[in-house]
């Protein structure tokens, strides 16, 4: 599988810190897929994620994106066209008075002419499902909105991978699907990879793949089924277990005969249907 | 901003008894009006209209200058992201900082700090170090021992477990419940989780559109799944999966407590009388 993003023997220092942040952290992102981050907070997950476009420059190791480097300063805005952050706040990257003036920003900063800036922010508020807002000033949308805005932000630099930096954790649970599914349909239709730096278990089961940060070290990685049936893992790692798999140790405690565990509501539905 | 074009209704004709002792969760969509509710219980916001009783304490519409200070000693509140008011040059001092303000002597502040940094779950050596050289769980903590200096009556949390990763949620909610329990005090609690609401809470007040939508004990409002998808709100997972299993088994099981053990048994106890 071609990837996209090679994370190399990364090790990263906080100025003044004695304990690296990240510690000899390598790892590759495929192309096309959608790969949740999970860790306990202090974990380096996010510090990683500021890896990926250069906000941060490790110590030791390096951090690829396809060709480029963030180690070579001439790659950085390259790098950063195509690797577009969302972080948690919709409050704070919010810079535009009105939602197209928000898109405008970003790609007047990349030097795209006047009419193809227009272009390119019609057709990515569009894909965002924001096109009746264009004119909105940014206290008269819901955060999710605005997540979705910071989206097509990024849609409009046409970057190959977005990160969501914890980007629906301070939304409530509406907000939260809405952005979701708005970037599952970018990573689905358009093949965009998504990297999901999450607390939300049950949005890393949906994930292709997940990698598991402790302590600064990435502590394993692997396939949703796999990663979420180790429960010592998931408990070192500040985790819990997901919904479903704890419901289906709960009923076989109550001599219900399961064959495994399973990680989703319909599957275990199902799974005791059979059983009836 | 009465009288002006910025004029917005927030809050319209509340009226909420909250007794001695309850454990009440707030829940509603982002801009239901729930933080705009919990800022009107310590003076923080006066209604245009109506008023508000705490205790002896009562807080009215227009009228003179009040003394809001015998509210805000009785009223705690931790705000969202409370670390980020940590101001002082040590643990200790930020926490002394509100017993201080309120008159208490300086010996008497520092044994109270002392006091609030166990009930944190923090070791003593802590309260000597700046709280900007602490990780961002332990900074919470040390905000959340800063309103309990104050020896509320009532505490306020305004989603306090927001960005932590799921264990440290649970120890702050814990936390949070022993205190409720031991000291006797009334707690509202402000939540986008609903297993939050139905786990701790005595009673649930929904809020839409600034509105005090549905008011019941937890078994009440959860076995409204209609109503609360209508204010933008789902029920907890352990309801969504027996909707499910009704559904396909064609039962009508309904659950009191909401916890896994109790939706075990219930499912278990349903295909053992199929069985028979």
């Amino acid at each position: 599988m071609e990837n996209i993003i090679t994370v190399k023997d990364v090790t990263f220092f906080y100025p003044g810190e004695e304990i690296p942040t990240l510690k000899g952290v390598t790892l590759d992102v495929h192309k096309g897929e959608w790969l949740s981050i999970v860790g306990h907070n202090g974990s380096g997950k996010s510090t990683l994620a500021k890896m990926l476009n250069g906000l941060l420059l490790p110590n030791e190791g390096a951090v690829y994106v396809s060709s480029y480097t963030t180690e070579r300063p001439d790659d950085i805005w390259e790098v950063r066209r195509q690797v577009g952050m969302v972080f948690q706040n919709p409050d704070n990257q919010f810079v535009g008075t009105s939602v197209q003036d928000d898109i405008a920003f970003g790609l007047e900063n990349f030097g795209v002419p006047r009419d193809e800036m227009v272009k390119r922010i019609s057709e990515s508020v569009e894909r965002v499902g924001m096109e009746a807002f264009l004119n909105q000033e940014p206290h008269q949308l819901s955060g999710g909105q605005k997540q979705r805005v910071a989206i097509a932000g990024i849609l409009a630099q046409k970057p190959s991978v977005i990160v969501l930096d914890e980007a629906t954790s301070m939304l409530d649970p509406i907000g939260r699907i809405e952005v979701i599914e708005t970037v599952r349909e970018l990573n689905q239709k358009e093949g965009i990879t998504v990297i999901s730096i999450t607390h939300d278990l049950e949005e890393a089961l949906s994930a292709d793949r997940v990698v598991v940060m402790k302590m600064g070290e990435k502590a394993a990685e692997g396939i949703p089924e796999d990663i979420f049936q180790q429960r010592e893992l998931l408990k070192s790692a500040g985790l819990d277990l997901p919904f479903s798999l704890k419901l289906s140790e709960a009923l076989r405690q109550q001599g219900v005969e399961l064959d495994k565990s399973y990680l989703t509501q319909e599957e275990l539905v199902n799974a005791l249907w059979k059983l009836a | 901003m009465q009288g002006t074009p910025f004029e917005r209704r927030a809050l319209h004709d509340i009226t909420l008894d909250i007794g001695d002792g309850t454990f009440l969760a707030l829940i509603g969509h982002t801009g239901s009006g729930k933080s705009t509710l919990i800022q009107h219980f310590n003076g923080l916001l006066k209604p245009s209209d109506g008023s508000i009783k705490m205790g002896s304490t009562e807080l009215k519409a227009g009228g003179k200058k009040q003394d809001l200070k015998p509210l805000r000693k009785k009223a705690g509140i931790v705000f969202q992201y409370p670390e980020h008011q940590l101001f002082e040059e040590t643990v200790e001092k930020d926490i002394m900082f509100g017993p201080r303000n309120f008159g208490v002597s300086e010996e008497e502040a520092k044994k109270t700090a002392s006091k609030v940094i166990e009930m944190v779950g923090l070791p003593q050596s802590v309260l000597t170090k700046s709280p900007f050289d602490l990780s961002g769980g332990q900074m919470r903590r040390v905000a959340i021992a800063g309103v309990l200096a104050m020896n509320p009556e009532v505490l306020i949390l305004d989603e306090p477990t927001a960005g932590l990763d799921p264990s440290g949620r649970v120890e702050i909610m814990e936390l949070f419940y022993n205190l409720h329990e031991k000291n006797k005090l009334t707690t509202i609690l402000v939540t986008h989780s609903m297993e939050d609401a139905s786990k701790y809470a005595d009673e649930i007040a929904v809020m839409h559109k600034g509105e005090l939508y549905l008011h019941g004990k937890p078994s009440d409002i959860f076995n409204q799944r209609e109503l609360l998808n209508q204010a933008g709100l789902d029920v907890p997972e352990t309801v969504q999966f027996l909707n499910k299993w009704n559904e396909v088994s064609g039962q009508n099981l309904s659950l009191s407590s909401f916890t896994i053990e109790e939706l075990a048994k219930l499912v278990s106890l349903s295909l053992k009388k199929r069985g028979n």
